[in-house]
């Protein structure tokens, strides 16, 4: 027998007591000495680095950029991923033609090109928005074909056969039938698109978060990398909170089950 | 039926009752005329993608008539789902043709309905979404579609189910959700295969009353696919029995039980227990021979 099934609500408050108490062991070791704030920071500092930060305005342009750059990325890559699912979906002579070259180029690790996106796009948005856009491309492309190899063909016989032409099939059946695995997609698209952009602002940049980061850690300015680490973290589990209200409203068709 | 009651009185459509039961010769509802639907020599290979083809149907013939009720049966896996899409425009064939109304069919046509074996639901529709699918497709304005999608619902007693999804309904309400969409879309035949397979006996009783009184009020043209050689005599004028593969057209009968008919009432009178025994006779015979090739 499986042990009874904790409540919500007890786990929740075992959550919480974990993070303060692991925050508070935190501080406790650095006001003991036991290590050094100069390295690891200290919670106190970085809460207070962080209200001044946001209090002065300083970091709001930055999270901009970061957030302008990942979400044009975001949009780019899937809609060239869902476009470029859609052609290979059609043309299977095509999709058979490409199929190696599109795996050999997956296997590229993106971040690595990064350095030559700059040399081509300069130092500003446009190479981040590159290189997320790059990031985000193959991960929908996948989800999006496997999505559209999986929908039912007694469903778009049944459509066909009830006088829905071809673009109505693409719409009404298609499309909805793939949403899971375009949403799927979607999810993994936003985590590469933020990394894409921080690692591209990190390579070469005047602006971002993740160039914050960089010229931080030149300056040994620690509780500053904290506060440019923490501001991703919320700015990601916010943008995964709205992606989750849209799959919410997107697949509310589903059983719950799944 | 409590559900149809209750939704009956929730409904308050004025022209609910069009005179279901009545035993009257009552023309087509909607003023069709009906479809003839024929197969002319129908030969029909699958080819598998290691080049190999396999015969599903031979030099299949037949007419079906304008109004008239015709169940195919046959053992399983003997080309009747094949048929089907061929006449329905789905499905090429091979060699032959199919007919509506005497021209050749050359794709898929909104004059036949079609219910095929799967569920073919959109999940992500909700009842009045799948009922309205095809008016949808055609350009109807969407207040126009919902009412009749809603009114459709109602008098099939799913009143309160129109914003389910179809993973909230049972077996049996699905299936008169997917009868609705095809009614919705005013073909003048409809195409059933095997359409209640999976159901338990009580559901598929229900729903067969509910198609013979659908052909009572109507007169559309029908091709029921079934295994069910008791379902198929219920239902028909006309039972076709088809043989193993390569599929033929063995033997037709005539079913002349009297109409209106019930599901219930008709498999007690001697006509059908006499009908079912010298068919089943002749299926059995098929349904063997088709298990020695499968062996």
């Amino acid at each position: 027998m499986k042990p009874e099934r904790r409540s919500d609500a007890a786990v929740l408050v075992l959550r919480i007591a974990l993070v303060v108490g692991t925050l508070a062991a935190w501080e406790l070791l650095t006001r003991l000495g036991l290590i050094d704030p100069f390295f690891m920071g200290q919670p106190t500092a970085i809460l207070e680095d962080m209200v001044s930060a946001f209090a002065t305005g300083e970091i709001i342009p930055h999270i901009v950029v970061t957030l302008k750059e990942a979400l044009a990325g975001l949009f780019i890559g899937a809609v060239a991923g869902i476009g470029l699912a859609i052609v290979l979906d059609k043309a299977e002579t095509l999709s058979r033609v490409l199929d190696p070259i599109i795996m050999a180029f997956y296997g590229i690790p993106k971040l690595a090109l990064g350095p030559i996106f700059i040399l081509w796009f300069g130092l500003g948005m446009k190479s981040k928005i590159f290189l997320a856009a790059l990031m985000v491309f193959f991960l929908v492309l996948f989800n999006a074909y496997a999505g559209f190899r999986n929908v039912d063909r007694a469903l778009i016989d049944a459509a066909r056969l009830m006088g829905a032409k071809k673009g109505q099939i693409m719409r009404k059946v298609v499309l909805p039938s793939s949403a899971p695995w375009l949403l799927a997609g979607m999810k993994a698209g936003l985590g590469a698109a933020l990394l894409g952009a921080v690692v591209g602002e990190y390579i070469g940049a005047n602006a971002g978060l993740g160039w914050m980061v960089e010229y931080a850690g030149g300056m040994y300015d620690i509780p500053r990398v904290f506060t440019c680490i923490i501001t991703l973290m919320l700015l990601m589990a916010g943008l995964n909170a709205l992606l989750g209200l849209a799959e919410k409203r997107l697949l509310k068709w589903r059983p719950a089950a799944l | 039926m409590r559900l149809r009651t209750h939704a009956a009185a929730a409904c308050g459509n004025a022209n609910r009752e069009s005179g279901g039961r009545s035993s009257e010769k009552a023309p087509a509802l909607d003023g069709s005329t009906g479809l003839t639907i024929s197969a002319e020599n129908v030969t029909h290979y699958y080819r598998s993608p290691n080049g190999r083809s396999t015969p599903a149907l031979k030099d299949v013939s037949l007419t079906v008539n304008a109004r008239e009720f015709v169940a195919i049966v046959g053992p399983s896996g003997c080309g009747k789902s094949t048929l089907l899409n061929i006449l329905s425009g789905l499905t090429p064939p091979s060699r032959g043709g199919a007919f509506l109304d005497g021209e050749p069919l050359t794709g898929v046509t909104r004059r036949i309905g079609y219910m095929s074996q799967a569920d073919t639901l959109m999940p992500w529709r909700t009842a009045v979404e799948n009922v309205e699918f095809a008016l949808e497709v055609q350009g109807s304005p969407k207040k126009e579609r919902r009412e009749i999608a809603r009114e459709l619902l109602c008098k099939a007693g799913l009143g309160g189910f129109e914003k389910s999804y179809p993973h909230e309904l049972s077996g049996g309400m699905k299936k008169r959700v997917g009868i609705l969409r095809i009614l919705a879309a005013k073909s003048e035949a409809l195409f059933m295969d095997e359409p209640f397979g999976a159901l338990d006996v009580f559901t598929k009783e229900m729903l067969q009353d509910e198609i013979l009184r659908l052909w009572q009020e109507t007169r559309k043209t029908i091709l029921f696919v079934t295994h069910d050689l008791a379902e198929a005599i219920t239902l028909s004028d006309r039972v076709i029995l088809m043989t193993a593969r390569p599929s033929t057209i063995k033997t037709e009968y005539a079913i002349p039980l009297s109409r209106p008919r019930s599901a219930l009432e008709t498999r007690f009178q001697p006509d059908f227990v006499e009908l079912q025994r010298l068919i089943w006779n002749d299926l059995r015979a098929e349904v063997r021979r088709a298990a020695e090739e499968a062996s």
